[in-house]
């Protein structure tokens, strides 16, 4: 009996000490990650190879793309003003990159959730031949040519083998650590700030109206919902049916965070909406197209409402997470490659 | 007393040293491709019946989670059992197991690819290492078996097949489990007739596979049916 209850208080205790290490910390009130940190105990210096493999173009065929390409800090690791975002030899792809932020809570990735774990995220771009048109065979080897990258992976896993494990981890530890979680709504849910009259009442139309897709404190509920947007004949894309060929599937894509939106845009899988207003209207003038979501209704928004919930939505704007020099182009890595 | 002590303590290891020698007893699962009764050997030109042709390029396959069973218990289970066959290398054909326990078993069980719970896990090193190969890269999900040639069948540009089988979500998991009994020699070969499963499939309308579904989940079926184990 006293073993159980030991085992069980280090049990525990391993859970607690998973929502927070030096590396990665759970914000309060959040749920446990998804995420299996035991499989990949993060290390800085894991995390700084992962952050010079995702700005570095060397992970694409001819060096001229890297992720930060289509995955820029500033506009909250999206495709600055791009609608479908373009690669390699400006190749264009079909939809719209997805912000990165707070990953260790998401089951599924990719807006169709083709890919099934973070871990295997990076071999998409790296792979697709609109994007980064690379194999990872190739990557490794090319890789193990620099003199930048064997004491990297020396630093990281304690010898300088590079393998694609090692890489894609090291990867997943960096994507990891961009947590988004400090915007004024979080603020204000810490008691540490108030919202204006105008945002409390978006607020309170966000909780009604929009709050059981894009749940608190994720602002999303990461499942996949046909939002009711009509296909787009020149894509004919079907998105989560792709992956699970259920007809039930047909014009589901994942529910996308709405933190930092005003940054993220254009919006919707395809980038079809320029401006947050486009979003409201579209919501407010909903139409039946097959298997959209059951929550769903046309919200007749009056402009008074759009206003307050365009108020609400700019507080989950996270300055602190847009402009942490902890995620940006790491300097300090790539100057040393410069003077060879 | 001391050295009394040291001098038992290092007789005892010794004996539980030989003990353990004795028991690590070691076996050895041979993959033989074929096709028909000839030996499979890459990029080699086979004639067949009508003068029709066929040959492969590329025949690779994943076998894991390998058990040895005493009937219907499991005997041994390999740890951490990953298997990437490839008949480019005479090396890569070959499971040998070690640190067996002491005693009969009387057949082998093994997977023909990966399963769900280790495809949803991330990345892994090995053979289940992404510069292998074997994974699908749009779409998460390692490639069970990959096959790929020529053939007089096929209708396909450069009378080419590719066939690359996997999935792991429901309803087209295309994992396949496969049971064969052994005879008692430490070395067991394991006898695939290739041809009798490309035989199953009408080439002049299915000569590329490269996504999970029904047609991956058949031909994954079929696949399992050629591994014989071979009377000696």
């Amino acid at each position: 009996m006293k073993r159980i209850l030991l085992l069980g208080i280090v049990a525990f205790l391993a859970l607690v000490a998973f929502r927070s290490d030096e590396n990665f910390s759970v914000p309060t009130g959040w749920p446990n990650p998804h995420y299996d940190f035991s499989k990949n105990p993060p290390s800085r210096a894991k995390i700084e190879l992962g952050r010079a493999l995702f700005y570095d173009p060397i992970l694409s065929r001819n060096s001229t793309i890297s992720c930060a390409s289509c995955h820029s800090q500033y506009t909250a690791f999206t495709h600055v003003d791009h609608a479908l975002s373009h690669g390699i030899d400006d190749r264009i792809g079909t939809r719209n990159s997805p912000a990165l932020m707070n990953l260790a809570w998401s089951k599924d990735f990719m807006w169709d959730g083709a890919v099934n774990h973070l871990d295997m995220q990076a071999l998409a771009p790296i792979s697709n031949p609109q994007e980064m048109d690379e194999t990872m065979t190739h990557v490794v080897h090319k890789l193990s040519q620099t003199s930048l990258y064997p004491p990297l992976f020396r630093a990281a896993y304690g010898d300088s083998t590079i393998t694609g494990e090692r890489l894609l981890k090291a990867m997943s530890q960096f994507m990891l650590t961009l947590i988004s979680a400090r915007s004024k709504y979080d603020s204000v849910m810490q008691r540490e700030a108030e919202f204006t009259l105008q945002e409390q009442n978006g607020y309170r139309l966000f909780q009604t109206k929009c709050s059981s897709c894009h749940t608190e404190p994720l602002f999303t509920n990461y499942q996949f919902e046909n939002n009711g947007l009509p296909l787009d004949t020149t894509l004919m894309d079907y998105g989560r049916m792709s992956v699970t060929k259920q007809a039930s599937d047909s014009l589901k894509f994942k529910v996308p965070t709405l933190r930092n939106i005003e940054f993220s845009y254009p919006y919707m899988h395809d980038g079809r909406f320029k401006r947050l207003r486009d979003v409201l209207m579209h919501y407010s003038t909903i139409r039946q197209n097959g298997t959209e979501s059951n929550k769903l209704q046309p919200m007749n928004f009056t402009s008074n409402e759009m206003v307050d919930l365009t108020a609400f939505l700019l507080t989950l704007t996270d300055r602190k997470f847009l402009f942490d020099t902890a995620y940006s182009y790491p300097k300090y890595i790539f100057a040393t490659q410069a003077k060879d | 007393m001391t050295l009394l002590t040291s001098i038992v303590v290092m007789l005892l290891l010794c004996l539980s040293a030989a003990h353990a020698q004795q028991e690590r007893s070691d076996f050895q699962l041979n993959f033989r491709p074929f096709v028909g009764s000839v030996p499979l050997q890459l990029d080699t030109i086979y004639t067949l019946d009508k003068n029709q042709t066929i040959e492969f390029s590329t025949l690779k396959w994943y076998i894991s989670g390998v058990e040895l069973l005493r009937n219907d218990t499991v005997f041994f289970a390999e740890p951490n059992s990953y298997h990437l066959l490839d008949v480019s290398d005479e090396h890569l054909l070959h499971i040998p197991l070690s640190h067996l326990p002491s005693g009969q078993f009387t057949h082998v069980r093994f997977y023909l690819g990966i399963d769900s719970a280790t495809t949803t896990s991330g990345a892994f090193g090995g053979d289940l290492d992404p510069t292998r190969g074997m994974l699908w890269t749009w779409q998460s999900g390692y490639i069970h078996t990959k096959i790929e040639g020529k053939s007089s069948r096929s209708t396909a540009r450069n009378k080419e097949f590719e066939f690359h089988l996997g999935g792991y979500r429901s309803p087209f998991n295309s994992l396949q489990t496969i049971t064969l009994p052994l005879p008692s020699s430490r070395e067991v070969s394991i006898k695939m007739d290739v041809l009798k499963w490309i035989n199953s499939i009408d080439l002049a309308s299915v000569h590329h596979i490269m996504s999970p579904g029904e047609q991956a989940v058949l031909l994954s079926q079929q696949f399992a049916t050629i591994f014989r184990v071979e009377a000696r």
